[in-house]
């Protein structure tokens, strides 16, 4: 809550309290007010009631003595009177508009009053037209008592009902004062209560941020810029506070900068002092160097004479690298035509093994067919040996019918023997080619493993000449890369060459600039004289300083 | 590079190889043409044999012809005048109700001839039929019938005088069917005896189908 809205509530609720006891004391008032009124009515109708008597005592007063002296200037006054005596009586019926009961009163009264105003009158004429005795006569004691009585009841009624009304009104008046009074006093006790309470938390609320902000601020002030603030309300004094918190940070980190400043400044200073420590060392140093840079100078100059005759050989063994590097150059070359031709003899050999494992294959195919043939030989043997078989048993039943034949048959038993061992023969014949169709079916088997193991072994050869042919391409790459790196050496040579002409302008200069050196050298040896005292000035200037 | 390594075998000589080839192909041609002038050769060996003096004839009770054949593990012998001629057993038909030892039936030519089997009745180790089987076809006159026998070896001529007496203990063979034994353990058989009794079982054997 800010304070000013606590300043509100505070002079709001004041307010809202004056405005209460102000409505209450007003009314009370406004009652007051309207008692009075009415009290000043009810004095003005017995005023009236009061006048209307006495002008009519007047009136009588006036007609006696006129009775009794028979005077005309007494009741000149009498007309005025009776007028008057009406007009009181308007004004009481006007006053008495508001009370039925006193209009009916009054106007009872009115006719009474007319009534011993018409006596009146009349006993005036009889005293004027009859004389006295007459006039004495007619105002008969006691109807005139009579109405007088009469008159002076309804009057006196009428201003004892006054009275009452003035009474009531009294007491109204007095219960309102007090009332007022009552009002006014516990509402002014009360008031001061809330507003002494709402006072003191208010002013509690600003007055103890305003001391704990008082008291940073003395202390901020102190130097205490660590300090912080306590801040427990939002309202404008703990943004006060938050705005000194802040203005303590600003302070401590523009000290901390100044602080660091001030310990660089000192260290500046310090490194300055030192510098001019060294420097005035190092101007001694100078000194001296440059006595020994003079000598070297002198020496030097030497130097550079044999420096200029090695700069000569130099060139001469440069051209010999050239002339070297050239040849190198060329080898190379040739290297480089060799490893192709290489690579052709590689691909050449591919080639060949590729036909040699397809002759190979041919091989295998060819054996495969020799070994079917011999096959179908093995089925003509088994012909032949049949018929072999057979040729014996036609032999041997030529034998026997021979042999039946006795003497005539001698001679063609012999044939008989003769067919049965070519028989036998032709037997024999053919197991021995079975046998060796064997070996052949062996040999053709084996035959063909090999050519088996010669197609592996030629694919076997054509990955290793394929790898060869990598290796040998490799070869020629990296030789060529020699030649090319040979051609570079040759041309660097030469450049080499003109580099060390260069060099040898070069040291001719060198030779003038030593001379010139030296004389600048004895410049230098009075400029490192003069640093010196310079220095020395710095020192002193600097002990101000350093704290 | 140069070198050569020892386990390597040596390379071939093609040149050599060309001519053992050659000398093969030159071979075989020859076989071919050396047929006619070596059947000449064989034919004139054989012609000069022939035109050679023959040995003086034996007288006709000196000698025998004997047909060999092979039985068992044993060698036996019938003379070839008995014999009418050798068969393959090509085909037979075996005839129920008849003794063990006869096989079958089988046809000779149109002639219907009963087959035998030797072993069953001699009593020897009988072998499984080969194709080196044969049917010895006996008779005199005319076939008879046929002896199974594992093997027919040849026609041979024997003197008489070489012919022992059978010892008694002949392995289970009927000492009325041997003739004889040679000294190379040749056992003769008496073809005549053979076809009597053969003739009296065929034809009871006939008779029982019959």
């Amino acid at each position: 809550m800010t304070v000013g809205r606590k300043l509100a509530v505070g002079f709001g609720s004041a307010v809202v309290i004056v405005i209460i006891m102000s409505w209450i004391v007003y009314s009370n008032m406004t009652e007051v007010v309207d008692s009075a009124e009415r009290l000043a009515h009810s004095i003005q109708t017995r005023k009236a009631l009061r006048n209307i008597y006495i002008n009519l005592l007047t009136a009588e007063t006036t007609q006696r003595a006129y009775l009794l002296t028979g005077e005309e200037h007494f009741i000149s006054s009498f007309g005025t009177i009776s007028e008057t005596i009406e007009t009181n009586l308007d004004e009481l019926a006007s006053l008495m508009a508001d009370d039925p009961e006193g209009q009916i009163r009054v106007r009872s009264l009115r006719s009474l009053v007319k009534s011993r105003l018409d006596r009146l009158q009349r006993g005036t004429d009889m005293r004027r037209e009859k004389g006295l005795e007459a006039s004495l006569q007619y105002v008969h004691p006691e109807e005139g008592e009579r109405l007088k009585d009469q008159t002076r009841s309804l009057i006196e009624e009428l201003l004892s009902g006054q009275e009452a009304v003035l009474k009531g009104l009294e007491a109204e008046a007095a219960a309102a004062a007090r009332l007022t009074f009552r009002t006014i006093t516990y509402g002014t006790l009360m008031a001061l209560a809330l507003l002494g309470t709402v006072g003191f938390f208010i002013s509690r609320s600003i007055t103890i941020p305003v001391r704990r902000l008082t008291d940073g601020a003395k202390l901020l002030g102190a130097g205490k810029l660590e300090h912080q603030i306590e801040i427990r309300s939002k309202d404008e004094i703990g943004d006060l506070g938050a705005a000194f918190n802040r203005m303590a940070g600003e302070l401590r980190t523009s000290l901390q900068t100044e602080r660091e400043g001030r310990a660089k400044l000192e260290d500046l200073l310090g490194a300055i002092a030192e510098a001019s420590a060294r420097v005035t060392s190092a101007a001694a140093e100078i000194l001296a160097a440059t006595t020994q840079q003079a000598s070297g100078g002198q020496e030097q100059a030497a130097a550079v004479t044999e420096t200029v005759s090695t700069v000569d050989e130099v060139a001469q063994t440069s051209d010999q690298a050239a002339q070297r590097a050239k040849a190198v150059s060329e080898s190379s070359q040739r290297a480089v035509e060799i490893g192709a031709a290489g690579r052709k003899a590689v691909d050449s050999s591919v080639a060949a093994m590729g036909t040699v494992k397809a002759q190979t294959e041919s091989i295998a195919e060819t054996i495969l067919t020799l070994a079917e043939q011999s096959q179908s030989i093995g089925e003509i043997i088994t012909t032949v040996n049949d018929i072999s078989e057979q040729v014996n048993l036609l032999a041997l039943n030529a034998a026997i019918e021979a042999s039946r034949a006795g003497e005539a048959g001698k001679g063609f038993s012999v044939v008989a023997v003769e067919v049965k061992a070519l028989a036998d023969q032709s037997k024999k014949a053919t197991a021995q080619i079975r046998q060796i169709l064997g070996e052949i079916q062996k040999g053709t088997n084996s035959a063909v493993m090999a050519t088996e193991e010669g197609t592996k072994g030629v694919n076997a050869a054509i990955k290793v000449v394929n790898q060869a042919g990598e290796t040998i391409r490799a070869l020629a790459e990296t030789v060529a890369e020699a030649a090319q790196a040979s051609a570079q050496i040759a041309a660097s040579a030469g450049q080499q060459a003109i580099g060390m002409s260069q060099i040898h302008q070069a040291m001719k200069n060198i030779d003038q600039v030593t001379n010139q050196s030296l004389a600048s050298t004895r410049q230098t040896e009075r400029a490192a004289q003069d640093l010196n005292v310079l220095a020395g000035r710095l020192k002193e200037l600097l002990t101000g300083y350093a704290g | 590079m140069t070198r050569r390594d020892p386990d390597r075998p040596q390379e071939l000589d093609w040149d050599t190889i060309r001519g053992r080839l050659s000398r093969v192909r030159a071979a075989l041609e020859g076989t071919i043409e050396e047929s006619v002038e070596r059947s000449r050769r064989v034919m004139d060996e054989r012609a000069r044999l022939l035109a050679g003096i023959p040995e003086p004839a034996r007288p006709a009770e000196e000698v025998m012809e004997l047909v060999t054949m092979a039985l068992g593990a044993e060698s036996y012998a019938i003379e070839t005048r008995y014999v009418r001629e050798i068969a393959r057993l090509v085909d037979f038909t075996p005839v129920p109700g008849t003794p063990a030892f006869v096989i079958g039936i089988m046809n000779l030519r149109g002639e219907i001839v009963a087959i035998m089997d030797l072993r069953r009745f001699f009593g020897v180790a009988v072998r499984g039929l080969t194709d080196l089987s044969r049917v010895v076809v006996l008779g005199s006159t005319r076939a008879e019938f046929g002896v199974l026998v594992d093997e027919a070896l040849s026609v041979a001529t024997l003197r008489v005088t070489d012919v022992l007496e059978p010892p008694d203990s002949v392995a289970g063979i009927g000492r009325d069917y041997v003739r004889g034994v040679t000294a190379n353990a040749l056992i003769i058989l008496d073809g005549a005896v053979l076809l009597k009794d053969a003739r009296v079982f065929v034809n009871q054997a006939e008779g029982g189908a019959e």
